[in-house]
């Protein structure tokens, strides 16, 4: 309310100012400013060249309202008797009158009532003559004066029309603004949920990345050993495979020559006898040729001694076929 | 200077370095220094031409060699323009002391001279002529903008320059330069024509 107020107060006191602003200009075009108000006026001008073109504009509607006859008595006076008293401006004045009398003859605007009959400058006056010229004179001046009102209250119907239409456009335009900043509003509101989620799934991710970092072992070293499978009778035994319980994770490997069966399982035991686990288990393949069963094992929960590993085959009837042992040492 | 002004400034002529040192004073940039001397000496023109002055470019000029003549006497100044107001002012009121360039009030003038029909004629053959002389568009604008009067000329002028895309200040600045252009060509007519205004025929007694 007091923000209302005080924008009607701030136009109030501009227009004030506009109108305080134009009339000094008209003082000073019709001389009548003291030198010193002249002198600090033009100071104001040489700087701001916004105003200096509205003087010259000031001057311009000053000569073509004489020319007119739109000026009142007053003001006429004045300005006969200031600018008019300058040769070069009554040439300006004079070619004024010509310019704006041709222009208004060319749009078939030869006569136009004017209220006050004073106002027709002194290039036009000229002396009536007899009354029946003036009787004449006033009845065309009547009927032009019927003819105005009567133009004048269609144009202000014409006129309540037009603002109608524009306040209704005004309306319209209000309202689909009014829309759009709801549209906006909720736009908005969508927009902050969605940073708001992004922030929370941003928060998740920086934490997981920092429980990843404080955990050296993230990713875990997984050691491959290739078992060698028990001699058969008369072979040279090879090398005995020797698993540190301290590696951790450890991939067995159990190497396949021509064996193609569907699935695998293997059977650990230890040397006694005593079965540890039993499993299917996968088959990998290196390159062309070779392949391998593979079992995965936790070294660290082996005790330390001796095991055997023995791999079974299943044929496609379901039956399981041994295929081959490992011997292995925990140590 | 047709005599207006003190007569120990008409023999001196300022020096092209004189002239390079005014320029540099309104701005080291020349070009700036160039736009600004020309808004200085229009402003100065009409300040002058409103204030009454018969011959207010050649006031200007003598205004300017004074200001120059200054400089090249090694004077300092720091606001240019304003000086040259000052000097301005002062140069129209030495004007004025001459009697030929006496302000005559149309009262006094109406005992003194009476318009003639044929220099109305010649005016408006004058004016034709300028006005075909404009390029088209320019003749095109000046026409339409003075077309309407009263109440209808603001809303015309708004009208007008929505159409042309400018805002309404601009529209009305161009038509000023194109009317001062105008004016000017006419007046230049005139004085081909051998045609004072009719106020000048007769001397002032």
């Amino acid at each position: 309310m007091e923000t209302k107020a005080f924008g009607m107060i701030s136009r109030k006191t501009h227009v004030m100012k506009i109108a305080q602003s134009e009339n000094m200009i008209r003082r000073y075009l019709l001389g009548e400013l003291a030198e010193a108000d002249q002198a600090a006026l033009e100071q104001e001008l040489l700087i701001d060249r916004g105003k200096f073109e509205q003087v010259w504009a000031a001057e311009n509607e000053l000569v073509d309202s004489y020319v007119r006859g739109e000026m009142s008595r007053a003001d006429r006076k004045r300005f006969e008797s200031h600018y008019l008293a300058s040769p070069l401006h009554r040439e300006r004045v004079a070619i004024a009158e010509s310019f704006l009398t041709d222009i208004d003859q060319s749009v078939g605007k030869t006569v136009e009532v004017r209220e006050k009959e004073s106002v027709v400058p002194w290039r036009r006056r000229f002396p009536l003559g007899s009354p029946r010229l003036v009787f004449r004179a006033a009845l065309v001046m009547g009927l032009l004066l019927t003819f105005s009102l009567v133009w004048s209250y269609i144009d202000r119907a014409k006129l309540t029309g037009q603002i109608a239409s524009v306040q209704k456009e005004a309306e319209a335009e209000r309202a689909f603004l009014k829309q759009r900043e709801r549209d906006l509003a909720s736009r908005n509101q969508e927009f902050v949920k969605e940073i708001a989620d992004m922030s929370q799934r941003n928060e998740q991710l920086k934490a997981e990345l920092e429980q990843l970092r404080r955990r050296p072992d993230a990713t875990p070293t997984v050691i491959s050993i290739l078992l060698a499978p028990a001699p058969v009778r008369g072979e040279n035994a090879p090398p005995q495979s020797t698993i540190l319980n301290s590696v951790g994770k450890a991939r067995l490997l159990m190497a396949l020559y021509n064996n193609d069966y569907a699935n695998y399982q293997v059977i650990l035991q230890t040397v006694e006898g005593r079965e540890i686990l039993r499993r299917r288990t996968g088959k990998v393949r290196f390159g062309k040729d070779r392949s391998f069963a593979t079992l995965p094992v936790n070294a660290g929960d082996f005790t330390k001694g001796d095991y055997i590993l023995i791999l079974f085959g299943q044929t496609p009837d379901g039956r399981s076929e041994e295929i081959d042992r490992y011997f292995f040492r925990v140590s | 200077m047709r005599g207006s002004v003190r007569q120990s400034h008409i023999d001196w002529e300022p020096t092209e370095e004189g002239f390079a040192k005014f320029l540099a004073c309104l701005d080291p940039d020349p070009a700036l220094a160039g736009e600004k001397y020309e808004a200085l000496r229009e402003a100065l023109v009409k300040f002058l031409d409103w204030r009454g002055a018969l011959f207010p470019e050649e006031l200007v000029d003598e205004t300017f060699n004074r200001v120059t003549r200054k400089l090249e006497e090694g004077e300092t100044i720091r606001d240019l323009p304003n000086y040259c107001h000052g000097v301005a002012r002062l140069v129209f009121l030495q004007s004025l002391e001459h009697p030929g360039n006496k302000r005559v009030e149309l009262e006094e003038l109406s005992m003194i001279a009476i318009p003639e029909p044929h220099v109305t004629d010649v005016r408006r053959e004058c004016l034709n002529n300028c006005l075909r002389k404009l390029p088209a568009e320019n003749r095109e604008l000046i026409i339409e903008y003075y077309r309407k009067e009263g109440r209808q000329k603001n809303d015309h002028r708004v009208a007008m320059a929505e159409r042309l895309g400018i805002p309404v200040n601009a529209l009305r600045s161009r038509a000023q330069r194109i009317r001062d252009k105008l004016e000017r060509c006419v007046r230049r007519r005139l004085k081909d024509h051998n045609l004072r205004p009719e106020w000048k025929r007769k001397p002032l007694e």
